[in-house]
């Protein structure tokens, strides 16, 4: 087997392997773990609104996602959409935040009231107990159950109305949503003649478009978005504000990546810098050094990737342990933009010295 | 037949009054198994000369030739190719690469001439078993003496089978014993195997192993060696000069006065008969120079 000076070089010293390595690894893990979390929190805030099994989903005119506008309309609203050609059936829905007092603590929740009969808008998916619930009762979300020890059997106070535990649900937005009958959300939020939402299922034989047209065209004061734009817009509102400081602190993790390999292998490059002379002078082709300076590189960028992607795998699984919110996504397509990062590190990383190594005079091996 | 052939060689640094010329118009050639010493004071030249020869230093003017190629009109590019096949080089200071053994040392230099890695392997185990260095094949540097780095770097200078090799001060990092050892080997070199060596050193002990000895001194070379040096003392300073190359002298009542600078003659002149109490005063309208 060829001698490969870089790997004799890289690990006949150990602490600097170890701090470049770190460096990179570090630098994978905090570039990969705010893309899994951007991925992951854009994916969570969706979920439930992917989960309705419904096509359309109409509400207030003006009215843009759940969390930002408040979207009220008459219970008559569903007569006025059943009589639309296209449309199958209708299903009410309503949202709406509320604060409560669990041992002390003051929560914020989304209490989701949905038809039980019909149950489209139910949990999208049971960790424990029940996903139905029936009059006074409540599925509360895992962070619920979580955070503040609240568990199947136990009664909680919604507005002073008490509701008992049936069900610990998953997979709802970051902050935590409830659900109940949607006749007692009625009640809790004095609801009775109006709804948050309707969302519509369209006959076969239509399509979506020509039907959002007509329940826009037939029903004044209304707008219609598909399952997967009011989904954007529920992503949009929030991820916009998060992303220009997931990019910034991305940039910050992909420069304290170059910045460390860059010392790490220049000083490597600048204390063989007579070693280097030497092989110069006895021969060595130009390419040859480079290969060395780039392979040190390489070795160092590609075990930091292994390990950081390990570590965000793993990492990520720990911290929410300890913090629930730390919710991360990490899919295939983020770990190949992270390979060409750290590839980016390397070739960046290596640069320096090799721009150092193309001026060494070979005749400095005569210096004493 | 001549391995090495250095024409009309010249190297110049610097422009204008910095200019200094290095190398001066030198011409000589080593054939092939001759043991060529060069010699000289420090600052003579040697090194400049050695590194053009190995094609490390590119010169002002002059040809240099190695079996039979022009290294001085070859393209840049194909120089390190010249030095990885016909030129071996040996170093006062080793300069054996620290994180490689021994046998790696040697080995590597092969398989950068694209010899494979086993024949490059097989080829450095003969090399420093030849060499007697054998039981340290698998030692780093740090663990060998300095013999024994030079030993390896010799058998680096021989791996690719050069037809010359340079030697710059090599025993100059070595005891007596390991000094004698090494010419010894660059003696088995140059007679077993036929190959040129030049070897640049202030070594007197080397011109025992030399076929010939090259004189340099102010970027000239010479065969004979130069004249040995006579030193005066500058009377005005106490500081010792050299008669002959000193440009700063002066003639008072038939006797030559050396000094080492034009202030020391300035006020040697001025005032001769404080610094020669034999003079007189009136000596003074028979100052020469």
């Amino acid at each position: 087997m060829k001698i490969s000076l870089a790997q004799k070089n890289l690990f006949h010293e150990p602490a600097r392997l170890l701090i470049s390595v770190s460096g990179v690894t570090f630098a994978v893990f905090l570039i990969m773990i705010l893309l899994g979390l951007y991925r992951g929190w854009s994916e969570t805030l969706s979920e439930y609104i992917h989960n309705v099994d419904a096509q359309v989903w109409v509400m207030q005119q003006g009215s843009i996602d759940m969390s930002h506008s408040i979207s009220l309309l008459p219970n008559q609203t569903a007569d006025q959409l059943k009589q639309i050609k296209g449309v199958e059936a209708v299903h009410y829905l309503i949202g709406n935040r509320i604060v409560i007092t669990l041992h002390d603590d003051e929560v914020s929740t989304r209490v989701i009231g949905f038809d039980t009969t019909d149950q489209i808008g139910k949990p999208v998916s049971i960790v424990a107990g029940e996903a139905i619930p029936a009059e006074g009762e409540i599925v509360i979300d895992q962070l619920v159950h979580d955070n503040h020890d609240v568990n199947i059997g136990d009664t909680i106070d919604l507005n002073s109305t008490p509701f008992t535990v049936i069900g610990i649900s998953a997979g709802g937005p970051l902050f935590q949503q409830s659900y109940i009958r949607i006749e007692d959300a009625r009640a809790l939020f004095h609801m009775e003649d109006v709804s948050n939402f309707f969302v519509v299922s369209i006959a076969e034989e239509q399509t979506t478009t020509t039907v959002m047209n007509r329940i826009e065209d037939t029903i004044p004061g209304v707008d219609a978005q598909t399952e997967a734009e009011f989904a954007e817009n529920n992503e949009r509102e929030i991820m916009d504000k998060f992303l220009p400081i997931i990019l910034v602190l991305v940039c910050i993790g992909f420069i304290v990546g170059v910045v460390i390999i860059s010392l790490t292998i220049y000083t490597a490059t600048i204390e063989k810098i007579r070693e280097y002379g030497v092989l110069k002078a006895i021969g060595a082709p130009n390419f040859y050094l480079y290969r060395v300076v780039l392979t040190q590189s390489s070795i160092a960028g590609g075990i930091g990737f292994i390990l950081g992607t390990g570590l965000t795998y793993f990492g990520s699984d720990v911290i929410k342990k300890f913090e629930p919110l730390f919710v991360t996504l990490v899919k295939w397509q983020d770990v190949v933009v992270v390979a060409g990062m750290t590839l980016a590190m390397i070739i960046l990383a290596a640069y320096i010295p090799l721009r150092r190594m193309i001026k060494i005079d070979p005749a400095i091996v005569f210096k004493a | 037949m001549n391995i090495l052939t250095v024409i009309n060689l010249k190297k110049v640094f610097g422009k204008g009054d910095t200019k200094v010329t290095a190398i001066n118009d030198v011409s000589f050639s080593v054939g092939q198994g001759e043991i060529v010493l060069i010699m000289g004071p420090s600052g003579s030249g040697k090194t400049t000369l050695l590194s053009m020869m190995g094609g490390l230093l590119t010169p002002t003017a002059g040809d240099i030739t190695i079996n039979e190629v022009n290294i001085t009109q070859a393209k840049r590019r194909a120089v390190p190719r010249i030095r990885l096949y016909e030129i071996g080089f040996v170093f006062q200071s080793f300069n054996i690469l620290q994180n490689l053994t021994a046998l790696e040392n040697v080995q590597i230099v092969g398989e950068l001439a694209g010899m494979p890695s086993y024949q490059a392997k097989e080829r450095a185990m003969e090399l420093l078993t030849k060499l007697h260095m054998e039981p340290r094949w698998h030692y780093l540097p740090v663990k060998l003496s300095g013999g024994q780095q030079q030993r390896v770097a010799i058998a680096r200078a021989i791996m690719n089978n050069p037809k010359l090799v340079l030697a710059d001060e090599p025993t100059g990092n070595l005891d007596s014993k390991s000094g004698h050892e090494v010419m010894m080997l660059f003696h088995n070199i140059a007679k077993a195997d036929h190959k040129t060596v030049v070897i640049v050193s202030h070594d007197e002990r080397i011109k025992d192993i030399a076929d010939r000895v090259l004189w340099i001194e102010d970027g000239k070379v010479s065969t004979a060696p130069p004249e040995p040096e006579v030193t005066v003392k500058d009377l005005v300073c106490g500081m010792k000069v050299d008669a002959k190359y000193s440009p700063f002298s002066t003639t008072i009542e038939g006797k030559n006065y050396t000094f080492c600078s034009e202030d020391c003659k300035i006020k040697f002149v001025e005032h001769p008969y404080q610094y020669v109490p034999t003079l007189h005063s009136s000596g003074l309208d028979k100052i020469t120079g």
